[in-house]
């Protein structure tokens, strides 16, 4: 039993599990449809973003309503939409989208008077969604299934706008049925719509003031052009001196990146730490001042190769003398630096060659046993003759170094005793004052008498430490320096006293093509040398460039010129004797070329500033002429520039340059506030990378209102970082007023029309009204059976009075009509015109008569469908009224030639006739066929009237009593 | 037996469209009102009883209060499409071409009548659309 009990619960518990599982997933399924709805709804919002993004761009009506148009069929998923905006004021001012094909079939007018009928009987309601029930009362959308519209009159612009989608019942089950959120969206959208088109409209205004400054922005870019092309490296900063635009020699010559170098300053970067400290100090000396500097500097590139920099640097100023940025020009000029020092280091050997020997001197008298020292000899062991005391001898010995003594004072001990008598010596000793070791190189002779005794000895003595040394070194790498001299690229001549070659490098060889280049070392008076050269026409001419430093025209013998540049010294012998003269040549013919360029380079680049500083100039000029105010901050909201027009009209604008906007006047203050109005727009015009429009209220210095509408740009260099944001202003305060006034007289304007043609309106009611009734109550006495034949006569001249008083009226509201409106092209039916009239003058007129239309070309034309009616309709009716009573085939035969360009009607009958002294006299005003025939006598002069107005024309044929002939030339007007 | 309805100010004319209604339809019932707002509410009153509804209506276009399109768009907007069956035409002593137009846009409208209409144009419509 217990089995069964548990079985009975397991069965519960299963069942109990298996409605939670069904209820779970009945959850489940809510929850992905309301994820489902919410993906649906942000999909929605997306597109609605996109839209308002794409609208902004747009700019004519016609693509503005195209794009909201495609824009409700994108976002809302619906078959058909459509876009009207229809201009109150004038008749045929609208603009028409349509997206999907349920319109097709329908004309374009019937499309719009089946909108304007659903807004009337919408009636601007906020309910968006409309069913079908609705839908079925306007004609041409009786197929429709459901609809989203919204239509709204902005009464200011003067136009009505209707938007809306349309499903066909045909196709419903394709679309999704429309809900409350997609109301709710298409009321956004609306709004969106309507604030889009109300921006449109004014900012089309102002488009002239637009392109005006986008004049100047093109000038400045100009400018900017002429920057980036120069080879000298340009560096724009700021007034602190960091760095606000660079040009591409610049990041070609250091590898620094714009990007990289934005905001710092150039020495920051460019400059090492205790590197050419004087030039440093002279830049920041002149820079701190403002003043224009010129310096060469080491530099050093990203990749710390350095270079000499030639660097020149002027501070820009605005109108006022406010300080706003540098401009650095600077050029790389290593190559010739280097050039110039190689020149340096030449001088320098030549002094250390024509450096003289010191040659000190001894004196032994044998016979006094005296030892006498020279100046230079007491100089070359270190002490002085003044303060010296003790024996000279001794001090010798002890000076003489240990290893080389006891030989010194035996060679002595051989010249005194008469063992020797010229002796060379060579010996070290330690000099007192500064302990060093030197060489002397001395000789001794022994003067004798003529008994051959000693007299006395005299002995020099040179200090030969360095020379010895240098020999040493010389010796020591001979090799070595003769493979630099042969290939140096310094040409070298050695010349002997006589002017022989002793020796010549590869060099000059090479430089001059000669074999014995000898002949172009100077010698003793260099400069006679040179004349003497010039006389044997071994060089063309010579410059004295410095103390024995010459530059010498030299043409090689394929009759090149060269350019040396030549400097000598004499070779001195130990002695300090003249061996020869030593002449060093450098051609500088490279050199020479770098300069000349390097002085080209200079030249453009004193052009290019002086350009720069011209279309500164002129820029500036520009922007003070400017209709416009303009005002330029950088990217940190700082006002760094105002022109003049700006600083004439703004209140305190001169203490405001300089300063932050966004901190212009005092908290909470009105220029504060419109400061701050601004600092949004700028944020606004960065974020959105365009031109952004604010329209603002500013009392000017005479405390005027005026109306200013400010265009707030961001520039951007070309690797799209934000330069400044320029603000220029237009005065709109006399655009607005004349817009008010002309507003304002358009209003009256449209009033009177408006009244005149209620007033029409209204005559031909309520005058018309009681005539038709009086008229319809004679027709119904008329009738009567019981009515005598007299009474019935006097019945009928009521009736005619009462239709000819009606004729009259018809034909002053026709010509009323036809004098005020405006021509409307309008695309009609004329056959279904023609038609028309013809059934209205069957009803009216009593006698049998054929009405007969023949048309060729097309039906649909293009005119003033009102006025071609009441032309049509006088004409036709004429023919009617003076048909003739005494045939029974009178006819009227309309006959329309229809072209692309022009109609031609022709009104043909077979009628009374016209006198021919009475042609002339139809078309006049009153001119009336017969004393019997209703009306004024305005009906022809109205015709003539509306074919001037058509630019028409028109020609009558008659002959009295066989009929007329009316021909009328009419252009096809353009929609 | 046909309906018909005359809505116009002009009693003269109301009484003139009666007679001609009824030499071309012996067996008509005419009911007509003056005031286009006591015409609307006897409308409305007949489709919230579910009364029969006219089959013609002749409205008048220009009229005080409430013109003849300002009463049929109050008519459609309260009572939807239940009144589509009746058969609507406008009057008009006017001649205006602006009221075509928009007379053009409603589907129930079904002709544009000049007053007085005569009886041949009476006949022709109740043949149509009798």
């Amino acid at each position: 039993m217990s089995t069964v009990q548990e079985y009975d619960k397991l069965l519960d518990e299963y069942r109990e599990l298996q409605l939670r599982a069904t209820k779970l997933v009945n959850v489940e399924q809510q929850l992905i449809n309301t994820r489902d709805r919410l993906d649906h709804e942000l999909e929605l919002y997306k597109r609605l973003h996109a839209f308002n993004s794409d609208a902004l761009k747009e700019s004519s009506n016609a693509e503005f309503s195209s794009l909201i148009a495609e824009a409700i069929v994108d976002i809302f998923e619906i078959e058909t939409s459509v876009v009207l905006f229809l201009n109150k004021g004038i008749e045929n001012n609208r603009v028409l989208s349509i997206e999907g094909s349920l319109f097709n079939e329908i004309s374009e007018d019937d499309i719009i008077v089946s909108l304007t009928c659903l807004a009337e009987i919408t009636s601007e309601k906020k309910t968006v969604a409309i069913d079908r029930k609705l839908l079925e009362n306007v004609k041409a959308f009786s197929k429709f299934k459901e609809a989203l519209f919204y239509s709204f009159t902005d009464h200011e612009l003067g136009y009505q706008f209707c938007i809306g989608g349309f499903v066909s019942i045909e196709n419903a089950p394709l679309y999704q049925k429309l809900e409350e959120r997609h109301e709710a969206f298409f009321g956004l959208f609306y709004q969106q719509v309507q604030s889009l088109f109300a921006n449109k409209q004014k900012s089309e205004k102002i488009n002239s003031q637009i392109s005006k400054i986008s004049a100047s922005e093109l000038e400045l870019r100009k400018l900017s052009l002429i920057a980036t092309r120069t080879k000298n490296g340009v560096i724009i900063t700021d007034k602190e001196g960091k760095i606000e635009w660079v040009n591409d020699s610049f990041v070609k010559t250091t590898g620094y990146l714009l990007s990289e170098v934005v905001g710092m300053k150039p020495k920051d970067f460019l400059q090492r730490e205790g590197v050419d400290a004087e030039a440093t100090k002279k830049l920041s000396t002149s820079l701190s001042n403002k003043e224009n500097v010129e310096v060469t500097i080491v530099n050093y590139s990203k990749r710390g190769k350095p270079y000499y920099n030639q660097l020149e640097i002027t501070p820009v100023f605005d109108d006022n003398g406010n300080h706003v940025n540098f401009i650095a020009l600077q050029k790389d000029i290593t190559a010739e630096t280097i050039a110039q020092q190689e020149l340096l280091k030449v001088n320098s050997r030549f002094e250390i060659i024509t450096q003289k020997s010191n040659i000190g001197i001894w004196d032994f008298n044998h016979l006094t046993n005296e030892l006498s020292w020279s100046d230079l000899l007491y100089a070359q062991y270190g002490i002085s003759e003044a303060t010296f005391k003790g024996d000279l001898f001794e001090f010798w010995k002890e000076a003489v170094v240990l290893a080389d003594r006891d030989r010194m004072v035996n060679d002595l001990m051989n010249v005194l005793e008469g063992k020797e008598t010229m002796l060379d010596q060579e010996f070290e000793i330690v000099r007192a004052n500064d302990k060093s070791v030197r060489i002397i190189k001395g000789s001794i002779i022994a003067e004798k008498d003529a008994e051959g005794e000693l007299i006395r000895l005299v002995g020099s003595s040179i200090d030969i430490t360095e020379s010895r040394q240098a020999e040493l070194k010389l010796k020591a790498s001979e090799e070595k320096y003769r493979s630099i001299i042969e290939n140096m690229n310094l040409g070298l001549v050695e010349i002997g006293k006589n002017g022989e070659e002793l020796f010549s490098n590869k060099k000059i060889k090479e430089i001059t093509s000669l074999d014995n280049p000898g002949v172009l070392g100077l010698s003793i008076d260099y400069e006679q040398s040179l004349k003497d050269k010039i006389n044997k026409g071994l060089i063309s001419g010579y410059r004295i460039i410095g103390d024995s430093v010459f530059e010498i025209d030299y043409f090689s013998k394929d009759d090149k010129k060269i350019n040396l540049l030549v400097s000598a010294a004499p070779l001195l012998n130990q002695q300090g004797g003249i061996d020869g003269f030593i002449s060093i040549f450098l051609d500088i013919t490279q050199l020479k070329m770098l300069q000349k360029n390097l002085e080209e380079a200079l030249h453009e680049r004193d052009s290019f500033i002086q350009i720069v500083n011209s279309m500164k100039l002129f820029y500036e000029s520009i922007l003070n002429h400017s209709p416009a105010e303009i005002k330029v901050i950088n990217p940190d909201l700082f006002l760094t520039y105002a022109n003049s027009l700006i600083l004439d009209n703004e209140i305190g604008m001169e203490e405001k340059l300089g300063s932050k906007i966004s901190e212009i006047g005092e908290e909470g203050s009105q220029e504060r506030l419109r400061y701050n109005k601004i600092v949004d727009k700028v944020q606004q015009a960065v974020d959105l990378n365009r031109m952004i429009q604010l329209e603002e209220l500013r009392y000017d210095k005479n405390g005027e209102e005026r109306f200013l509408l400010e265009n707030i740009l961001p520039h951007y260099n070309t690797d799209g970082d934000l330069e400044h944001i320029v603000i220029s202003g237009v005065d709109i305060t006399d655009l607005k007023k004349v817009q008010f006034d002309v507003l304002q007289k358009n209003e009256e304007l449209k009033k009177i029309n408006a009244e005149l043609d209620n007033f029409v309106y209204s005559v031909s009611h309520d005058l018309r009204s009681p005539l038709l009734s009086i008229k319809g109550v004679i027709s119904l006495v008329l009738s009567t059976p019981d009515l005598g034949e007299k009474n019935a006569q006097y019945l009928k001249l009521a009736e005619s009075s009462v239709l000819r008083l009606d004729g009259t009226i018809q034909e002053i509201l026709e010509y009323s009509r036809n004098a005020r409106l405006e021509i409307t092209p309008t695309e009609f039916d004329i056959r279904e015109m023609v038609d028309l009239i013809f059934a209205d003058l069957k009803y009216a007129s009593k006698n049998h008569m054929d009405y007969i239309l023949e048309l060729t070309g097309p039906a649909v034309v293009v005119s003033d469908k009102s006025r071609m009616n009441t032309l049509l309709k006088n004409l036709i009716g004429n023919s009617v009224k003076y048909s003739r009573t005494d045939i029974s085939d009178s006819f009227v035969r309309v006959e329309i030639s229809s072209a692309t360009s022009y109609l031609v009607i022709k009104v043909i009958d077979n009628g009374e006739g016209i006198a021919p002294k009475n042609i002339n006299k139809i078309f006049d005003m009153y001119y009336r066929g017969s004393s019997s025939s209703v009306g004024t006598g305005l009906g022809l002069y109205i015709c003539k009237e509306i074919l001037n107005k058509l630019n028409g024309a028109v020609t009558v044929k008659s002959i009295v009593k066989v009929g007329t002939t009316m021909t009328i030339t009419l252009p096809i007007l353009k929609k | 037996m046909k309906r018909y309805l005359l809505i116009d100010d002009d009693e003269i004319f109301n009484f003139l469209h009666a007679e001609l209604i009824r030499k071309a339809d012996n067996s008509a019932s005419i009911d007509a009102f003056t005031s286009s707002v006591e015409g609307l509410n006897y409308l409305i009153a007949l489709v919230e009883n579910n009364e029969p509804l006219p089959d013609f209506l002749f409205l008048d276009i220009r009229m005080p209060e409430m013109n003849g399109f300002e009463l049929l768009n109050e008519l459609i907007k309260l009572t939807s499409d239940k009144i589509k069956d009746i058969k609507i035409f406008m009057l008009t002593s006017s001649l205006d071409e602006r009221d075509k137009k928009t007379a053009s846009g409603y589907s129930i409208i079904k002709g544009f009548i000049g007053k007085t209409f005569s009886i041949e144009r009476l006949n022709e419509i109740i043949v149509e659309y009798g």
